[in-house]
């Protein structure tokens, strides 16, 4: 399945939703999609997955983009993965660094 | 000795072409899989694996190379083991050889990207072997089956 990554700005949430399968010759979609966040000062990055199939390393790359464009203050939350997803983000300990969500919770996401 | 007979795969090495070949590549991990009856976590996390060094093989073993080739893809599967192997003339490459990052409790926003995508095709294979033959790399990759 094709993979295609949206941005939607809701205040200072970025809400980017990635559909299909995210390999090394796709990731540069997904990292525009984090430099626009940024531009916008985007002050959490909510990652919107169920529809993600498949993500190699390249996307793990732009995670460290996130934080490292946008700031540690930053959150990252991660909503909805598949298990062939969350494997790798916990094989890496990149689970250390965000939040891992069932799904969408505005009550910790839209907190101040 | 029980063997299954599977059709190999030839794909293009050449970076243009990448996301076809990255995604062709997929699709019959999952074909060789289904083949070889490994259950669906199993089938993850070997397309994972191949993937990752199909990539690295195409954006440094083929680039800057005046006339990217091919990376043939062979399958065996064998009395209870199904042996995958990418063969490409690159440049010699031996995975093995590769510092793999071990910084995993680290904040994102200071880690080392480089290196991810080695460690979880070892991590996530039973077993990763390379062999440099004549002037071909092979990278072997091994899945017990149930």
């Amino acid at each position: 399945m094709a993979f295609d990554a949206s941005l939607e700005m809701v205040n200072t949430i970025a809400k980017v939703t990635l559909v299909g399968e995210l390999d090394a010759s796709v990731a540069g979609l997904f990292k525009e999609k984090i430099e626009e966040a940024a531009q916008q000062h985007a002050q959490r990055l909510v990652l919107i997955m169920p529809n993600l199939e498949y993500m190699s390393s390249a996307g793990l790359r732009v995670l460290v983009f996130a934080k490292q464009k946008m700031g540690p203050q930053v959150g990252i939350y991660v909503v909805g993965a598949q298990p062939q997803i969350v494997e790798p983000i916990k094989q890496t300990g990149f689970h250390y660094s965000v939040t891992m969500m069932d799904e969408y919770d505005a009550a910790v996401i839209e907190a101040l | 000795m029980s063997s299954s007979h599977i059709e190999p795969l030839t794909l293009s090495g050449h970076p243009d072409h990448m996301g076809d070949s990255l995604s062709k590549l997929r699709k019959y991990v999952t074909e060789v899989s289904n083949i070889a009856g490994l259950e669906s976590q199993a089938m993850h996390r070997l397309r994972l694996a191949v993937d990752e060094i199909a990539a690295n093989i195409i954006m440094y073993g083929y680039a800057g190379t005046e006339s990217p080739g091919v990376i043939n893809v062979l399958t065996t599967v064998v009395d209870g083991q199904l042996t995958l192997v990418l063969e490409d003339t690159g440049v010699p490459y031996d995975p093995r050889q590769r510092d793999l990052p071990d910084n995993f409790d680290d904040p994102l926003e200071t880690r080392e990207i480089g290196g991810l995508g080695v460690f979880l095709a070892f991590e996530n294979v039973d077993k990763f072997d390379y062999q440099r033959v004549g002037n071909c790399n092979r990278n072997i990759f091994v899945m017990n089956c149930p």
